[in-house]
């Protein structure tokens, strides 16, 4: 069952005169539970792809249907409510409160949530489960300039966790991150797609897209071609992955 | 590079840069046009004092006393006085009617006819006025401005059996009694019409005379002073320094504005250094690649500075230019009452701008010190040097049960201290402004005052226009009589009240060497426990008095000394008994135990009739009883204690009304700027925080909501702070006014809804709504911004 389902979807800057079609014709489904990575080329367009499809940047043409509504005909109040309780972002960079302590940052969306009928004190305790599961309670009353890098992505897939989304949209998430980080950021991402929540996430690094169920190719706006791996479990051979995605890659001109 | 540099910062921070530059300019005008204002208005009272050819001393009499010297007399025998003259003038009772129309004043109206006097006088055009035609008269500007009379006004002057009505032919600039705050009117006329009134019977009693005395050197008007106390018949006397400050009142407006200008010099000094702090904390790659290819920090710290130099340059020319019509309009006001001789020094308004300029460059300079603290290490690392911060945030969301806008809001404040105090402080210093301006002009008009004018407490006031019959040997029987009369008249009405008045004298105080000529206070159907005192027990025999702290400074008299006052009686030794404070005559008095006797013929003035409830009523009765009483005088003005006051020292109030309104707009138009400024910042600096938290759900209308809310707590704290400091600011700065006047001691009347609740809202409101409309702009904000936002 698809619960995104995007159909010829254009996005078209206009700099200084100039039209510039980020997104041309793009179409493709996301199942219920899959982990789709989205690479490609600098400017290729799979950030915009990502944002378009998560409703936080508008479209020229086109439809996204997301769990069976067409999010771009939704009116901004809604689409925030739908961002608010149904999605969940993860960025690059590691954005956060700076006058907020990170586990206070963690649940600024479940205590913004109408949705999430939890009490105060529960959705603090609901926070703090999440940054135990993720290995950093012992954080939780820091400030976010006491923390590391790696420490804080977690801390940002906890807060996008803590409203129980329906899918997670990730935008390069182990972009700024060391390797080591950045395989606990994804292991992390595995387990909770495992535990059933759908994952959109850009990437460069075949490493990370390895991890994912299928994989989805962008050149100029347009896909190029999608590879679909399967479920990564703790038995599959990682490098085997990566070898055959990689294949696929330079085959497209990666 | 410099002008590369400047041109991408103008542009890139509009907004900013045209608030620094408008605070600027407002200081740059207004520093620039009350300081001229100031100049031109002193340098020219030396000039006019001159053209007039006021006298080194002048003394106003009334009535003849029969065992006192005249001033001439007096002054003539002094080895010390170089010329002294006198003119004849007659007091007019208060029966004056402008077309048609009773006016009541509370100044002492003389008729003076031009061809006699001493002094010279100018019409609105600086115009020596040589000859009045037959029925014209000349009154001074702020005579006119009280009672409403235009040029061409019918004004009907009833004397003893002789009454005429005058034409007012024009405005008179009158270098001794021209100023708003002098107590005696002068009505200029032609000698013709003024033997008209003189050569009456029985004119002896409004009968009076102006002397001019010139001393060798201004040390000998004190040895003057000390002869002169030998006259009892005196109204008013004073040095000509005395009567050039009373033109003080003209420049309170240029005074208030210089205060206004200096906090606004304050305020944009705040800015620059937030600013600054802001640019620069923005701008640490730049910084940092700067100094890696080797630019060396003075170098850097120019690049920063300049731009606030052209902004300031900028500033300094238009708020210069706009200063000249601006402080013309000031001196345009003034001029109606002084002979403006000396020409407007622009020289002054050019370095009042330069100075703003250096004071502005320099703490530019001092605010660029930072630039020193950027490493290239800065520029690489992205702003983070490896090193750990202190704490920030105090509060904890996960703790309180708040709303996450309103926690954010709070949190803000608390976590940012030291950027949210700038804001507290500009608030503070404009509200402190305005509640400060409100509780003084409330004072003013309250009838608590009435303590300081030297009447005891009372809740009415029957206003008394004609008591010059009583200025004879039998006054006080005649008095008395007539305040047994209103209180019968009372009582029969079922209003049981005390009704009194109060008497006043000029006698000379004295301890030892040290003495002072000064008004002299005995009630009638008062005691003396009923008036207020600082300290010391109210005087209880007839030898006993209480001083104001001004005498007993002046003569060094404490209680328990004994001094002497001279009467016409002769000298008599009084034991002081208390000290008081008071606002007539500059905080000079005497009040002597009721039973003292004098004669009523050395009266130089009595108040009106006071009434004071015995049974305590509450204030809508009051005001019941004042309406009846009114019915049964009705051909009197009747006045509350607070119209009595106002009447009293009306024209202070008004003035200082009218200074009520340039604090607020001047207030208003900080307050906004100040606060659009600081939430431009916050948006430009949170972006960033605004695309996450729009990213992850937060609607426009909270992220809107979070901003309003930390300026609306900002402008909250200080109007708390303004309030809770209004009363001991209001003593250091008002309260000086009112010790000028004479009040040692003043307890401020706060009207509430005005001063606490009207004005304080009104100022959040129009800040929080400027505030709001700025935060719109965070529509604009996209959360697919929030990978491209440094």
């Amino acid at each position: 069952m698809n619960i995104i389902e995007v159909n010829s979807l254009c996005k078209t800057y206009i700099t200084n005169k100039r039209q510039n079609n980020v997104l041309k014709n793009v179409n493709f489904t996301v199942e219920k539970g899959e982990m789709l990575a989205v690479m490609g080329p600098s400017g290729s367009g799979k950030s915009t792809l990502l944002y378009t499809v998560s409703g936080m940047d508008d479209i020229t043409a086109g439809e996204v249907i997301f769990n069976g509504s067409d999010i771009h005909s939704l009116p901004q109040k809604k689409l925030a409510e739908l961002r608010l309780d149904e999605m969940g972002f993860i960025f690059q960079q590691m954005y956060m409160l700076k006058n907020l302590s990170v586990l206070d940052n963690i649940i600024l969306p479940a205590l913004q949530s109408r949705k999430n009928t939890l009490s105060s004190k529960e959705k603090a305790e609901y926070g703090k489960r999440l940054m135990r599961k993720l290995g950093i309670i012992e954080i939780a009353d820091n400030d976010i300039t006491e923390v590391s890098g790696g420490q804080l992505q977690r801390a940002c897939i906890c807060r996008s966790m803590v409203n129980s989304p329906k899918v997670i949209f990730a935008d390069e998430p182990t972009g700024a991150l060391n390797r080591t980080s950045s395989d606990e950021v994804m292991n992390e991402l595995g387990k909770i797609n495992d535990e059933g929540t759908t994952v959109m996430l850009v990437t460069h690094d075949v490493k990370v897209a390895a991890k994912c169920t299928r994989t989805i190719y962008i050149v100029d706006g347009s896909i190029k071609g999608e590879y679909n791996l399967g479920r990564f479990t703790e038995d599959d051979d990682i490098r085997k992955r990566e070898r055959s995605l990689n294949n696929w890659l330079m085959e497209l001109g990666w | 590079m410099y002008i590369n540099i400047l041109k991408r910062d103008l542009k890139r921070k509009k907004t900013m840069n045209i608030i620094i530059v408008i605070f600027i300019i407002l200081a740059v005008t207004f520093v620039s046009s009350s300081v001229n204002n100031m100049s031109v208005v002193t340098s020219s009272l030396d000039n006019y004092f001159e053209k007039a050819g006021v006298a080194d001393y002048i003394t106003f009499e009334k009535g003849i006393a029969p065992d006192s010297k005249s001033p001439l007399e007096i002054a003539e025998k002094q080895p010390y006085v170089t010329y002294c003259k006198n003119e004849e003038i007659l007091y007019i009772p208060s029966k004056i009617t402008v077309e048609g129309k009773k006016i009541t004043s509370t100044n002492s109206c003389v008729l003076c006819p031009i061809e006699s006097s001493l002094q010279k006088y100018f019409d609105i055009d600086n115009n020596e006025i040589k000859k009045i035609n037959r029925g014209d008269v000349y009154l001074r500007q702020s005579f006119l401005d009280d009672h409403k009379i235009k040029i061409g006004d019918k004004i009907k002057v009833p004397l003893g059996n002789v009454s005429k009505t005058f034409t007012v032919a024009g405005a008179l600039k009158d270098a001794s009694l021209g100023s708003m705050v002098m107590g005696i009117a002068r009505f200029l006329i032609n000698q013709n019409d003024y033997e008209k009134y003189k050569n009456q019977d029985n004119i002896n009693e409004y009968k009076g005379d102006i002397t001019f005395i010139n001393v060798k050197n201004t040390a000998d008007i004190d040895k003057l002073e000390t002869a002169l106390s030998e006259c009892n018949t005196l109204v008013f006397n004073g040095s000509k320094d005395l009567l050039k400050t009373t033109y003080l009142m003209e420049m309170i407006i240029a005074g208030v504005l210089l205060i206004v200008s200096v906090c606004l010099i304050i305020i944009s000094l705040i800015i620059l250094r937030f600013t600054i702090t802001f640019t620069l904390g923005n701008e640490f790659r730049e910084i940092g690649i700067m100094k890696a290819i080797g630019i060396p920090n003075g170098k850097i710290r120019t690049i920063y500075t300049i731009k606030y130099f052209v902004m300031s340059i900028v500033g300094a020319i238009v708020g210069f230019a706009v200063s000249i019509p601006f402080g013309n309009i000031f001196l345009k006001e003034t001029s109606k009452s002084i002979l403006i001789t000396s020409e407007s020094f622009y020289i002054l308004n050019f370095i009042c701008a330069v100075a703003v300029v250096a004071v502005v460059m320099l703490f530019c300079r001092m605010s660029t010190a930072k630039v020193k603290k950027f490493t290239p290490v800065d520029a690489i690392r992205n702003g983070e040097s490896g090193k750990r911060y202190k704490r920030k945030g105090l509060l904890k969301l996960s703790k309180l049960r708040i709303r996450p806008t309103v926690f954010m809001a709070v949190n803000d404040i608390i976590s940012n201290l030291k950027r949210y105090a700038i804001m507290i402080t500009t608030f503070t210093i404009g509200i402190l402004l305005i509640t400060i301006t409100i509780n003084t002009i409330s004072t003013l008009q309250s009838g608590e005052l009435i303590n300081l004018l030297g009447i005891a407490p009372c809740d009415a006031t029957i206003i008394e226009e004609d008591n010059f019959s009583l200025w004879n040997e039998n006054g006080k029987q005649k008095l008395e009589d007539k305040l047994s009369d209103i209180k019968n008249t009372l009582a029969k009405n079922n209003i049981k009240a005390d009704v009194f008045t109060e008497t006043c004298y000029k006698f000379t105080i004295a301890k030892g060497s040290r003495s002072s000529n000064s008004l002299a206070f005995i009630g009638i159907g008062t005691t003396t426990d009923m008036y207020p005192l600082l300290e010391g027990s109210a005087p209880q025999n007839n030898d006993e008095v209480a001083i104001t702290h001004i005498i007993s400074d002046k003569i060094k008299a404490k209680i328990g000394d004994t001094v002497n006052v001279t009467t016409t009686h002769g000298k008599k030794e009084y034991l002081v008994t208390a000290i008081y404070q008071s606002m007539n005559n500059l905080g000079e008095g005497i009040r002597f135990y009721q039973d003292e006797n004098f004669n009523m013929t050395e009266m130089t003035g009595m108040s009106d009739y006071e009434i004071r409830f015995c049974d305590n009523p509450s204030s809508a009765e009051a005001k019941s009883r004042i309406e009846r009483i009114k019915e049964l005088y009705p051909d009197k003005d009747v006045k509350s204690a607070g119209e009595y006051v106002d009447y009293l020292i009306g024209g202070v109030a008004e003035y200082f009304s009218g200074i009520r309104s340039m604090v607020l707009i001047v207030v208003l138009l900080i307050n906004i700027l100040v606060a659009v400024l600081m939430e431009k910042t916050s948006l430009t600096r949170e972006r960033g925080e605004t695309a996450m938290l729009k990213a992850v759900g937060f609607k426009n209308r909270s992220i809107i909501a979070w901003q309003v809310l930390r300026i609306f707590i900002v402008m909250v704290i200080s109007t708390l702070l303004a309030l809770a400091l209004s009363d001991p600011v209001g003593q250091l700065s008002s309260g000086a006014i009112f010790r000028m006047m004479g009040a040692y001691n003043i307890t401020f009347d706060v009207n509430v809804l005005e001063s606490y609740i009207i004005y304080p809202l009104a100022v959040i409101v129009l800040t929080i709504f400027a505030v709001f409309i700025t935060t719109l702009s965070i529509l604009k904000i996209r959360s697919s911004e929030i990978n491209s936002i440094e």
